[in-house]
């Protein structure tokens, strides 16, 4: 994994968005000097925010949280004892009183004991309390997915069981501008947000990123190419193996592929996957998650609703495989460019 | 800082294992089982005075009458669920009476002496039971889940204990902004097990929440009597072991948990740091009207609780003892009951919230999709509305 992202980097991983003003002076930054930029953004901005999670106050295990401390001080960015579901109520009973609340779990693979205050209280305190109290300014952040030795408990990617939750919203960036404007519109968003760092990508490369304060809006996928032959949706590190597969692929068949990367994964933005699903006529989904029940799934699903009529093959998927994440086998279970290759080519000429 | 890591660093050169209960913590008493004070009890006389204990009464009176009616209706079919409160009134108004409305209540589901006791009121309750269209909580969960915004006191929510470390959470911010108030958390001896409170005592502790934790040991959960619940000496103890200055008091003695609570305050602001309270009392009533205590408990425990260690008795006892009983228990018991009833009347005919509110509160404002899906049922309810009584709903 690693290895292929030193190898050839992803003009569309380090792309800017179209939402981002042009022209601003920057910084070339990795993602998690994006990522640590934003927080220190709200952090300077919002006197009364705070950062917190296992191993925050020294940087954090992958130094996003980097000088934080130091800066903005230690009752605003601290440790937590080591318990995630500690870290997620308290995140809740603190951003229920207001306050800007950015909590972080220290992997992905270990959010399940904070799931109940995830899934039953945070997503459902502005429901079920009749809109009497929100804890809408709190986000979770945590680093996912494969990092090409993580075996089964540092490569997670656990999106769809979140996505199965409503209330909550879920946003993945793809580069360092995307963590930024997406970081900072997630704090800011009036609902509880769970923010997911494709964690290969911290440190993968830099880019531009704006110096100022700026946002991409939640809800919304980018089309990072256009094309006519079949629409390519993916989000966070799986736009590297499709940009790959796809320039392969279109230079093979002679055909143009529309890459989506979708940003926000909850609430999806199917109107700008409808439309380009009715203009190509074909589909393929990429995720690292699982196949069975993944968001692959749900947007197949979604998809052939609205667009039946349209449809010219079957919606293809490439995910990972329904078994747990495996070390030694990485390789074969990573959904990469080849995989996608593949698939693509098999639903362009079905 | 330094004294603490030297202390747990000394040496011993002689093998023990410290025994599980060389910590015992006594429960803190003023007025004994017969409403008497306590030799030693003068000293804390002075802290209550008739006006306060008098509220305190009617407002027990008011949860006592207000949860024999309901179960009632609940099992004449007229509302679908209840918990009853019966035994702990009086922890629940005496720890209330030692706060005001700036601190804020985190409760569990049996604290609706706490409720009144702020000025929720007992109309505001029956709207609930009843989820009509006047339900604060929009009619979205079940009866006894109040809640109330402008009381600061958080929605009861069913899941156990996922309260506490919330509670720890918002005593943090209450530390940040440097704010004179609480946060209150209400659990039982049964939530007490779950790793919410192990998650949120070690936290508190840690950041130094301005937070109360009051368990409210009542020696059941559901079925499951206290020796299957725990092995330590009750919860108090916990507290200790998480750094966190603990207290056992008499629960069914209003006067002593009072004071203890005023106390836990203060200290709790001196800190800044949290501060546990287990109030021993018994849950006379079933879990809820689900449940039927008679298949696990005996007759003799429950007369016990009923006649010899009752909060309300015990009260009355000492008002009389202290001759400041000037009302009739007799006639506030019916003026209350009579309320209550006209506030069921009153409830009963409001209408139900309209369907279109089972969309609203998910997210701020209604995403795409629940726009679509929004769309789909009233195209549905269009077809179908009576069949789903949509004239009940406003």
């Amino acid at each position: 994994m690693l290895t292929r992202l030193n190898q050839r980097f992803s003009s569309l991983l380090f792309s800017a968005s179209p939402e981002v003003p042009t022209g601003l002076p920057a910084t070339k930054r990795t993602m998690l000097a994006a990522i640590n930029n934003a927080l220190d953004t709200v952090l300077t901005k919002d006197q009364t925010a705070c950062v917190f999670g296992e191993d925050v106050a020294f940087g954090g295990v992958f130094r996003c949280t980097d000088g934080l401390r130091a800066k903005h001080g230690e009752s605003r960015v601290f440790n937590t004892p080591l318990c995630e579901q500690g870290i997620a109520g308290f995140a809740v009973g603190l951003a229920s009183y207001g306050v800007t609340t950015i909590a972080e779990i220290q992997f992905a693979d270990y959010i399940f004991p904070a799931f109940d205050q995830i899934v039953n209280e945070a997503a459902k305190l502005r429901y079920r309390t009749g809109g009497q109290f929100n804890c809408g300014s709190l986000t979770i952040r945590a680093p996912y997915g494969a990092v090409g030795h993580g075996g089964l408990y540092h490569s997670q990617s656990p999106e769809a069981y979140f996505a199965h939750t409503p209330g909550l919203k879920i946003v993945i960036p793809r580069g360092p501008v995307q963590a930024k404007g997406l970081l900072l519109s997630s704090i800011r968003d009036p609902n509880p947000v769970l923010f997911f760092e494709p964690k290969a990508m911290y440190r993968a490369s830099s880019c531009d990123v704006p110096d100022d304060d700026y946002t991409i809006p939640l809800g919304k996928a980018e089309i990072v190419k256009h094309g006519r032959e079949v629409t390519i949706i993916g989000f966070g590190l799986q736009l590297l193996s499709l940009d790959k597969a796809v320039t392969r692929v279109e230079k093979e068949l002679g055909i143009t592929c529309e890459i989506i990367d979708l940003r926000t994964i909850m609430p999806l933005d199917m109107e700008t996957i409808e439309k380009s699903v009715k203009k190509t006529g074909r589909c393929v989904i990429a995720h690292e998650a699982p196949r069975f029940g993944g968001i692959g799934a749900e947007i197949a699903a979604k998809i052939q609703e609205e667009c039946f009529l349209h449809l010219e093959a079957p919606i293809g998927r490439v995910c990972g495989w329904d078994t747990p994440f495996p070390l030694v086998f990485e390789k074969f279970y990573y959904p990469d460019e080849n995989r996608a290759y593949e698939e693509i080519k098999r639903i362009v000429l079905y | 800082m330094l004294k603490v890591l030297l202390r747990s660093m000394s040496y011993s050169n002689s093998l023990s294992f410290t025994h599980p209960h060389a910590l015992s913590i006594p429960t803190f008493q003023v007025i004994n089982e017969d409403g008497l004070p306590n030799s030693s009890s003068s000293q804390y006389l002075s802290s209550v005075n008739k006006d306060l204990l008098t509220r305190m009464y009617k407002t027990m009176i008011e949860v006592q009458e207000f949860d024999t009616l309901y179960y009632d209706l609940q099992r004449q079919g007229l509302i679908s669920f209840y918990m009853q409160n019966s035994g702990e009134e009086g922890l629940q108004v005496a720890t209330a009476a030692a706060l005001d409305l700036n601190d804020w209540i985190f409760p569990q589901y049996r604290e609706l002496g706490v409720f009144f006791w702020r000025g929720f009121s007992i109309q505001q309750a029956s709207h609930q039971l009843f989820s009509n269209v006047k339900d604060l909580g929009e009619g979205k969960q079940m009866p006894v889940h109040y809640g109330s915004k402008d009381l600061n006191i958080m929605t009861v929510r069913s899941p156990l204990a996922t309260q506490i470390p919330q509670a720890a959470g918002l005593g943090y911010g209450l530390r940040l902004k440097k704010q004179n108030s609480i946060s209150v958390c209400y659990y039982g001896d049964g939530a007490a097990s779950e790793g919410d409170t192990h998650a949120a005592l070690n936290i508190a502790s840690t950041t130094k929440s301005q937070t109360l934790f009051v368990c409210r040991n009542n020696k059941y959960a559901i079925s499951t009597n206290m020796k299957d619940q725990y092995g330590s000496d009750g919860i108090a103890v916990r507290g200790v072991a998480y750094g966190i200055h603990s207290i056992r008091v008499d629960g069914n003695d209003v006067i002593a948990t009072y004071i203890a609570t005023q106390e836990a305050k203060k200290l709790i602001l001196e800190g800044p740091q949290p501060v546990l309270m287990e109030c021993m009392t018994y849950r006379r009533g079933h879990h809820s009207t689900s449940d039927d205590a008679s298949r696990y408990r005996n007759k003799e425990e429950l007369e016990y609780y009923q006649k010899n260690n009752n909060p309300i008795i015990r009260l009355e006892k000492f008002l009389k003892h202290m001759g400041w009983l000037d009302f009739d228990p007799v006639e506030i018991q019916k003026e209350t009951r009579d309320r209550i009833i006209k506030a069921k009347d009153i409830a009963k005919n409001e209408k139900l919230p309209r369907w279109e509110v089972m969309f609203d509160g998910v997210y701020n404002e209604l995403t795409p999709e629940l726009k679509k899906q929004k769309g789909e049922l009233k195209k549905f309810l269009e077809i179908y509305g009576d069949k789903y009584e949509i004239n009940r709903h406003s």
